[in-house]
């Protein structure tokens, strides 16, 4: 499952590492300017003016950046300090627990999430072992034995339990997002990592509306190496969807990822046909898709807000895949559906390769961008 | 949501009325109220304070202090400012007197390049000329064999070379081809690049040097924040822009990157991208753009209550006879009187998502001089006939046409296609009103009319139920019948 409030702290000094190189660009071109701005002496009314500034052209909006900077006021004055220094503390320290406020909602749904599915797990392991009991009378009649069931998946790979007999299930992605985010290549990016950690992965090409977009998958699967599921230019999406868990059930794959053709969030029709396609991977294997990630391009501006908020209402959404940060961008927007809608920023792409991906992580991403 | 700019200004400057002037500092709040709302609008903060600067003397002067409607005249001044720095007129695309025109597509990855090279060919095509594609995105995997699907899909041709060669090369090979094969429109899809990567840079600007475009545009999504700037900036630095072109305007991004851009820049906006077909593409109006960064409820707070063509409680009966199918020849004039009236606004309203799409037609099917003349013969027809005829139709027998024909003087053949079209409009009317009925008060102005079809918007699949066309009665492909003369695409 979400991993990453459960991670050593080696892992984490990686990640640290890794974000802070993936941000470097952002740094330099303009987010080391954050670092500048706190090495005034004295807190000035143009001081936050200039803070204010800084925040608007990173695209958190109007409403985050007078919440941040209130809140900040708020505590410059309770703590009676007049010292950069002390400042830009508190002022990072308020950006990261916006950030982290999100995943915190998340970790909760999620160890809701994690308690439902213990009980669910436990009831199908009774089942299982009513059914291996029979079955095994039947076996010690016949003279054959079943060994026990192979170790359990390495801890980074998500799982979704076992099934009646015993067999793994495996764990659903759904992946949405408006026309030219970075659905496919962050899939690409995305297949990589959970191989990397040692897991099987298969990629259900369910966008069979643009030209090329199949072709397009295909060419990563080949790339990463694992198999894509894929119908005819044209064809149903949810069949397509279908096939891929159905495949992954079949041959015990353990991550199945399914690419979405992107969309407006306005377009009602788009977004009915993305629900169905939610509701025939949920008859494909019930509890799935056990995660829906948005992909928001860190270009975006207000909108973003908008798509959240409606690709939420429609089929509910468990995180966003920040993509494109290697851009001047900053991706504030982000910020602002984790402040507004409590959903996590799970995961940050920074280039078209498919090592440009990191996991996100808050005090890591705030830094990156205060580092002088 | 009322919490547009003019609900904003309004609170700004309540309880003024009666104290006779408005003070520096009201303006002040009312300057912060704008800035406030051209930033949710993705306008860049830096553009959005010298916009500011400039309306503020405006602001300051007769009209706004002594003024009723101070709020209103503040959102009036914001908006025709807008549309001053968005360039007042469209431009077009520039054609080279020696063929081939070359254009040059570039932007960030995802901005809708690709299906905008296929956009502008279909669209030259249509007005006759011999457009070329060229895949010069080397760099996403499949680039090239989806502006080949395309090629196959609109019968345009391609000119690629897989993805081995370098973009300049590929562009300066394409250029012969295209002066051998007689094409007299070259369209050039480069691949998706950040401005600040210096070799991809690079790289566009030897393809510029290769083909000398007469034409570079920059495609930006309409959803850009903040950084839309520092783009638009840096490419026009490296490449030179001659034009933009705005994406994905069908969603509801309010699209301050275009005044953002167009600042900056001074380049013109010349389209806007509205769907993903290859046929949703339009020129760029600036005063419609400056409706939408201004946000929704603004475009109707712009337009005084009198100024409305019909209330509430009207449309509420029209709703009624439409589904009762008593909706007749009078209610249908009356309709397109209102429609006429509108003029602009129905393109302002033809932003409303979903709306859109019908109103669109309508508007463009409407708005030509054909169709002017079809509308005012079709009232006159109309105004021929007695109240009764009008109320109920279906008594209009052979003698009463003759009469009718003569006086409103046309043929015989016209009053019988206003009949049998309107019969049909009303058929179909009553079968909508048996469906879902939108409130019509709310989203179409007075349009209503011509029956406005609101299912099936924007569906991709061919097995959708047939989306209801509004013009559907007003095109009878028959000569006199009232109809727009312009060609169904």
């Amino acid at each position: 499952m979400f991993n990453f409030f459960r991670r050593k702290k080696q892992e984490e000094a990686e990640i640290q590492e890794r974000t802070r190189e993936a941000l470097e660009k952002t740094r330099t071109s303009g987010g080391g300017f954050l670092s500048r701005l706190f090495e005034l002496d004295d807190i000035t009314d143009q001081f936050w003016e200039d803070l204010k500034e800084t925040l608007i052209k990173a695209d958190l909006g109007y409403n985050l950046t007078e919440k941040l900077i209130q809140q900040s006021q708020k505590r410059t004055l309770d703590e009676d300090t007049t010292r950069s220094k002390d400042v830009e503390r508190i002022f990072r320290g308020e950006m990261v627990r916006t950030l982290e406020e999100a995943q915190n909602k998340a970790q909760a749904s999620v160890l809701a999430n994690a308690e439902k599915e213990k009980q669910r797990r436990e009831i199908e392991r009774r089942n299982a072992e009513m059914e291996r009991r029979r079955k095994d009378k039947v076996q010690v009649k016949k003279g054959t034995f079943q060994s026990p069931d192979a170790p359990p998946a390495a801890a980074v790979i998500p799982s979704a339990g076992v099934g009646a007999q015993g067999e793994k299930r495996p764990y659903v992605i759904m992946v949405v997002g408006v026309n030219g985010s970075g659905k496919t290549t962050s899939i690409a990016k995305l297949a990589q990592y959970y191989r990397n950690g040692g897991g099987s992965v298969v990629l259900g090409a369910a966008d069979t509306f643009r030209a090329g977009a199949i072709d397009q998958l295909k060419i990563w699967g080949g790339r990463v190496g694992v198999p894509v599921i894929a119908w005819a230019e044209g064809s149903d999406p949810a069949s397509v969807a279908f096939d891929t868990v159905k495949y992954a059930n079949d041959n015990g794959t353990d991550i199945v990822i399914i690419d979405t053709a992107g969309r407006l969030q306005t377009n009602f029709n788009l977004m009915e046909e993305m629900k169905r396609v939610e509701r025939v991977i949920e008859k494909a294997q019930p509890g799935a898709p056990h995660e829906i990630v948005l992909v928001l391009d860190a270009v975006t501006g207000q909108n973003g807000l908008s798509q959240a908020k409606h690709f939420s209402n429609a089929v509910g959404i468990d995180g966003v895949i920040l993509t494109k940060l290697d851009g001047t961008a900053k991706g504030g927007v982000a910020f602002a559906i984790a402040n507004d809608m409590k959903i996590p920023i799970k995961y940050i792409g920074t280039g078209e390769k498919v090592g440009d991906f990191a996991e996100f992580e808050a005090l890591a991403y705030v830094n990156a961008l205060f580092e002088k | 949501m009322f919490d547009t700019l003019s609900d904003k200004l309004e609170g700004v400057f309540r309880g003024l009325t009666g104290r006779g002037s408005i003070s520096p500092e009201d303006i002040k709040k009312a300057m912060n109220e704008v800035e406030r709302a051209l930033i949710e609008a993705d306008v860049n903060l830096r553009v959005t304070r010298s916009f500011i600067a400039a309306i503020e003397e405006e602001a300051v002067g007769e009209k706004v202090l002594k003024g009723l409607n101070p709020g209103q005249q503040v959102v009036k001044i914001v908006n025709d400012k807008l549309i001053e720095v968005l360039g007042g007129e469209n431009e077009k695309l520039i054609t080279s007197p020696q063929a081939p025109t070359i254009i040059m597509m570039v932007g960030l990855q995802g901005s809708g390049k690709t299906t905008h090279v296929a956009k502008l060919a279909r669209m030259l095509r249509k007005g006759g000329k011999r457009p070329l594609m060229v895949a010069c995105d080397t760099q996403r995997p499949a680039a090239v064999d989806q502006l080949q699907t395309l090629g196959k899909q609109l019968n345009i041709p391609v000119y690629s070379e897989g993805t081995e060669p370098r973009p300049p090369e590929i562009a300066k090979r394409a250029l012969d081809a295209a002066r051998k094969g007689g094409n007299d429109v070259i369209i050039l899809d480069t691949a998706g690049r950040l401005q600040i990567d210096d070799a991809l840079m690079t790289e566009l600007e030897e393809v510029k040097g290769n083909t000398k475009p007469h034409e570079i545009l920059l495609v930006v999504d309409a959803m850009t924040g903040q950084e839309s700037v520092n783009v638009a900036e840096e490419f026009n630095r490296r490449v030179g822009l001659t034009g933009v072109i705005l994406t994905k305007m069908d969603g509801d991004a309010r699209g301050g990157a275009a005044l953002s851009v167009r600042a900056v820049t001074g380049v013109p906006i010349k389209f806007m991208g509205t769907g993903e077909k290859t046929d949703a593409i339009e020129p760029f109006y600036p005063d419609r753009i400056a409706s939408r960064i201004l946000g929704m409820g603004d475009i109707l707070t712009l337009i005084e209550k009198a100024q409305q063509q019909f209330d509430e409680a009207e449309a509420q009966k029209l709703q009624e006879k439409m589904k009762k199918g008593s909706f007749d020849l009078e209610d249908f004039v009356d309709q397109l009187r209102k429609i006429r009236k509108m003029g602009s606004l129905s393109g302002l309203l033809g932003l409303l998502p979903g709306v859109g799409k019908q109103m669109k037609e309508l508007r463009n099917a409407l708005e030509t001089p054909e169709a002017e003349r079809e509308l005012s013969r079709t009232e006159a027809i109309v105004m021929s006939m007695t109240k009764n005829e009008r109320h109920n139709p279906d008594l209009i027998d052979s003698s009463r046409r003759k009469r009718i024909a003569k006086g409103s003087g046309v043929q015989v053949s016209d009053v019988n296609n206003l009949l049998q079209q309107f019969r049909t409009m009303r058929q179909m009317m009553r079968s909508m009103g048996k469906g879902e009925m939108p409130n019509m008060g709310a989203l179409m102005g007075g349009g209503g009319g011509a029956g406005g079809g609101f299912g099936g918007v924007n569906s991709r699949k061919s097995n959708q139920p047939k989306q209801v066309d509004p013009l559907a009665a007003y095109k009878s492909g028959k000569p006199g019948g009232p109809r727009p003369t312009k060609k169904k695409k």
